[in-house]
């Protein structure tokens, strides 16, 4: 009895360790920036972690000054949600065909946008740059939208398929037999209860529409359709730098996003506690 | 479930459109141009293989390019997956404050590449970087290592910057876990199964499909690392870091040869292609649990 | 059945784009289209109205944020836009950072739209570009011509051919730490690089790291060292006069390399290796080192309380590279890529305003940055940019920098080897094999 007890105790410290060791390699980047966006550029060069010698906010002053930050603030907030909301709608519908019905050149259909997951974006650049140039959609928040929510295509219909799988098929049966039609099924049964897969998935895709980089950099000109990644070039030239602007830039980046995630991650447990329950 | 032809085409098919119009019309050029030489603005002439064979026969940063994307595919699909895995069987137990840490632990998940390398050059700074003050201030002495760009470091130094943040895995087979049927859970303990038992036994063979998704997830997202290498050591010292996109990227924007770099994202998909139909083997993801 | 499903899951799809379209849409048409006719698609600027039409220049540019040319460049913008209200109108597209631009003009040379106008700052992109720039040789007359000194037209032209209007020279000396060579001993900059590893060997002793220098980002501080050192001899300093060179197997390129690599592994802090500018130039701003190289528009700098301690600008001095050498060239101007005739023809005029007399002595005023013209002074500029260019009218040797020599690939290469070639895991030969290895490629 007294050797399990020591047992539980050894595996308990073991795993705070364990979880101590990963909070502290997960946060502390993040506190490190927001500390650094309050010191002076000869701080922050000389001694990286200590601690600001008096706080202010002229780092904040000079990075709005620097850069249209809340303009690629909003920006950014609508391209990232109109694409999440289009990635979900579009790619989930593909992947409940995928995950429940049966048809020739599935396999095949699963593999061909699969593959989407291994292509390094930087290899598409170009042609994407062309194709959106011929279909007049260069420099508009539409062409990131696109952009973006193909982006997310391949995660999101993995985690958003193998929900599908792990949901048993009855009730949609049930459904199905009582008269209801295929997409009135989908979308007013299923829907429901992928929503904790739905949920994780949008917020991945949100994310990624949030930090991408190099298709906003390339596929829009003017300050009209930029994002916010966009804004943190603005600090740092060949021959010149404003270390303070850009940590309260990065700051000013960083913690909506972290913020938005938490809000959202909210939701997911909940659409997960009601998920397990039913079973 | 039998569903109608139409429903299925109506179901895929924005889908499809989609994935033509950013991917398949895109890879058709990448495809198409990998045979060609094609060196600056739009014009280029069929070679047939010869990219291909110049790659495989002669250039050796091509082969230490393919060795590291091959290392850091499989760390990312085992010790990754692994972390990430027993960090959501932990807080899957409902110990206290799992909320938190879930977040926590996503939290690197969330910050942009361009913001994470920032940080990463900043803590392996050799002069003043957190962890060489960190070893000076333990050992007492002055510790001074160049993490980055000394060359028995800078791999595992830059493998550090994806390895351990597992947030995506933890919270994917997370929410697998948690919606593993209470019944089941209930009828092993009847049994007299204790925790860990469960935890191998019965809740880890049912996130297998989860688990396949993580492992393909991580797995290929080593095919397509780009932005973290290039703004630390952008493949140096040397070759020491170089990966296929970091290499493609370099072959496309600073030798302006698109041939040779598509040659290489032709590479990279088949490598792909390969690794999700090996893993799907694996995990029989197409299998459903019930 | 079937049919009715098909249409309500378009229709709802439909209804989704549009209702997107018209959120996002809308913002950018109001700027969209006047537009049109600039973004590389020229159907629309020929047709359509004919007068009083204001014609719009694309001018992509990376002088913002930060950039120490932000400030000059938006006054004389605004003076443009004043000037030729009637006519043009310059349309700007904000790319924050070195790098960012160069890649994106990169993109839109490979679809074949290139903008109006480009200036690079420094980076040479007139030999892989040229077929889509425009030849300026016709528009330029001998009295503009003489008016500006001559290295600055021969960086700017190819075979005899013009592709890029001046407006800027880049002269670059060394800078250093009165204060730190007085506690070290050392009387005035070396003569030769022999005193100047002599002198460097001083500091040391006095405990002062002697040289800032870098590696990343093509190691710009430490290939200015590199370049000083190749041009020692008059073969070097004509190898540091040649465009794109593809040996550099030479025993000036391999003696320089092996300075430079006496210099990493004696003379230089922890983190030159990996580090970037902003490393380097903080050592010296903290005085922790006491030599920097590079060009007169860090000067500003020197006088700045976010950077420096009060007072810091009095304890620098200015050099010439031992050798009495100097970069003394000119620098990449304004290209014009202009598709139709009236484009082509607003473009000049733009130009002309950006590179006139008056604008390069504002530059030289606001940003440090030496006139391509050469009458334009001006008494109300920093002493130390003075003696700068006092300095390049003495110096016995005038080199080009390798930014606008070397093939972009080399440069990017310089930056992968320096770590190696500073730990000594390779001989300086090695390094000189490697570089021409990759200006092979091209």
């Amino acid at each position: 009895m007294k050797n399990k007890r020591i047992g539980t105790l050894v595996s308990d410290i073991l795993r705070w360790i364990y979880l101590i060791f990963f909070v502290f390699i997960s946060i502390g980047p993040l506190l490190w920036i927001v500390m650094s966006s309050f010191k002076t550029n000869k701080e922050i060069l000389s001694s990286a972690f200590a601690l600001p010698s008096n706080f202010s906010f002229a780092g904040y002053e000079a990075a709005l000054k620097l850069a249209p930050i809340f303009k690629f603030y909003n920006n950014s907030l609508l391209i990232s949600m109109v694409s999440t909301i289009l990635n979900i709608l579009v790619v989930s519908m593909a992947a409940y065909i995928l995950a429940r019905c049966r048809f020739r050149g599935k396999t095949f259909l699963t593999l061909l946008l699969s593959s989407s997951l291994l292509i390094p974006t930087s290899s598409l650049l170009m042609p994407i740059y062309i194709i959106m140039t011929k279909i007049g959609l260069y420099d508009t928040k539409t062409g990131l939208i696109i952009v973006y929510a193909a982006l997310g295509l391949p995660s999101s219909l993995f985690i958003i398929k193998s929900y599908f799988q792990s949901i048993p098929v009855e009730l949609e049966e049930a459904a199905y037999l009582d008269g209801a039609g295929f997409a009135k099924t989908y979308f007013l049964i299923v829907f429901p209860i992928a929503k904790s897969g739905l949920a994780t998935a949008a917020i991945l895709q949100f994310l990624t529409s949030w930090n991408e980089f190099m298709f906003a950099l390339i596929l829009t000109k003017s300050t009209l359709a930029r994002t916010l990644p966009l804004a943190l070039n603005y600090f740092t030239s060949q021959f010149s730098f404003n270390y303070t602007a850009m940590f309260a830039a990065l700051a000013m980046v960083i913690i909506p996003s972290i913020l938005i995630y938490t809000l959202l991650q909210e939701q997911v447990t909940d659409s997960m506690v009601a998920g397990s329950i039913k079973g | 479930m039998r569903v109608k032809k139409r429903m299925i085409v109506c179901f895929l098919l924005p889908c499809i459109l989609l994935f033509a119009l950013i991917y398949l019309i895109p890879m058709g050029i990448v495809f198409v141009t990998s045979f060609c030489e094609w060196k600056s603005g739009g014009v280029f002439h069929f070679v047939g293989l010869r990219n291909y064979i110049e790659a495989f026969v002669n250039d050796t940063r091509m082969h230490q390019a393919l060795k590291n994307t091959g290392i850091w595919a499989l760390l990312q699909s085992t010790v990754h997956v692994g972390i990430g895995t027993v960090t959501a069987f932990i807080l899957s137990r409902k110990i206290k404050g799992w909320k938190i840490l879930r977040t926590i632990f996503m939290i690197p998940n969330v910050i942009s590449a361009a913001a994470l390398g920032v940080i990463f050059l900043n803590v392996f700074n050799p002069k003043y970087g957190l962890l060489n003050s960190m070893i000076s201030t333990l050992s007492g002495s002055t510790f001074s290592k160049n993490w980055y760009f000394d060359q028995n470091s800078a791999f595992l130094t830059v493998t550090w910057s994806w390895l351990l943040y597992a947030g995506l895995v933890m919270i994917l087979v997370l929410a697998g876990v948690m919606s593993v049927p209470e019944d089941v859970l209930e009828a092993a303990r009847i049994d007299g199964a204790s925790g860990l038992q469960i935890d191998f036994k019965i809740r880890l063979p049912l996130v297998r499909t989860i688990l396949g998704t993580c492992v393909i997830i991580s797995a290929t997202s080593m095919l397509r690392e780009f932005e973290l290498i290039y703004l630390t050591t952008n493949g140096g010292p040397g070759d020491t870091t170089l990966n296929l996109p970091l290499y493609l990227y370099k072959t496309s924007l600073t030798d302006n040869n698109y041939g040779y770099a598509n040659m290489m994202g032709v590479l990279l998909i088949i490598l792909g292609i390969f690794a999700v139909f090996a893993i799907n083997k694996l995990f029989r993801m197409s299998e459903s649990d019930y | 059945m079937m049919k009715r499903g098909f249409r309500k899951v378009v229709g709802v799809l439909l209804i989704g784009v549009m209702a997107i379209s018209m959120l996002s849409g809308c913002g950018a048409k109001n700027k969209e289209t006047g537009n049109k006719s600039n973004t590389g698609n020229t159907q629309v600027s020929d047709g359509g109205n004919e007068s009083g039409k204001i014609i719009e220049i694309n001018f992509p540019t990376s002088w913002v944020g930060v950039s120490s040319s932000t400030e000059w460049f938006n006054d004389r913008l605004k003076a443009f836009n004043e000037q030729y209200s009637d006519k043009y109108k310059v349309v700007v597209e904000e790319i924050a950072g070195d790098q960012a631009y160069v890649d994106k003009i990169k993109v839109l040379y490979s679809s074949k739209s290139l903008p109006d106008v480009i200036s690079t700052g420094g980076y040479n992109l007139i030999d892989s570009m040229k077929d889509q720039m425009v030849d300026l040789t016709p528009y330029v007359d001998d009295q503009w011509k003489k008016s500006i000194s001559e290295v600055c037209w021969d960086v700017n032209s190819r075979d005899g051919s013009i592709y890029g209007i001046p407006y800027s020279r880049q002269v670059i000396g060394y800078f250093y730490n009165k204060d730190l060579f007085e506690k070290a001993g050392i009387k005035e900059p070396a003569k030769t690089w022999d005193e100047f590893f002599a002198q460097c060997d001083k500091l040391l002793a006095a405990g002062i790291t002697p040289v800032s220098m870098d590696t990343a980002d093509s190691g710009w501080l430490t290939s200015l060292l590199l370049g000083a050192m190749i041009a020692s001899d008059d073969e070097g300093e004509a190898f540091m006069n040649t465009s794109l060179p593809k040996n550099y197997n030479t025993k000036e390129f391999i003696d320089a390399a092996g300075m430079i690599q006496k210099l990493f592994q004696n003379y230089t802090t922890q983190d030159a290796i990996g580090g970037k500018y902003e490393n380097g130039a903080s050592n010296f701003f903290m005085e922790q080192t006491a030599i920097i190289a590079n060009g007169p528009w860090m000067i500003s700098d020197f006088y700045d309380a976010n950077m420096v301690e009060e007072g810091f600008s009095d304890k620098i001095g200015t050099a010439m590279f031992p050798g009495d050498v100097m970069y003394n060239s000119g620098k990449i101007g304004f290209n014009i890529a202009s598709k139709s005739e009236e484009q082509l023809k607003a473009s000049l005029d733009f130009v002309k305003f950006m590179t006139s007399a008056d604008s390069q002595l504002k530059m030289l005023e606001m940003t440090g940055e030496i006139p391509a013209e050469i009458n334009v002074t001006s008494d109300n500029i920093y002493p130390l940019v003075t003696e700068v260019i006092e300095n390049s009218n003495k110096a016995a040797r005038n080199i080009n920098d390798f930014q606008s020599l070397w093939y972009a690939n080399v440069v990017d290469e310089i930056s992968i080897q320096y770590p190696l070639l500073a730990q000594g895991q390779i001989t300086p030969e090695e390094f000189a094999t490697a570089l021409t290895k990759a200006a092979e490629k091209n």
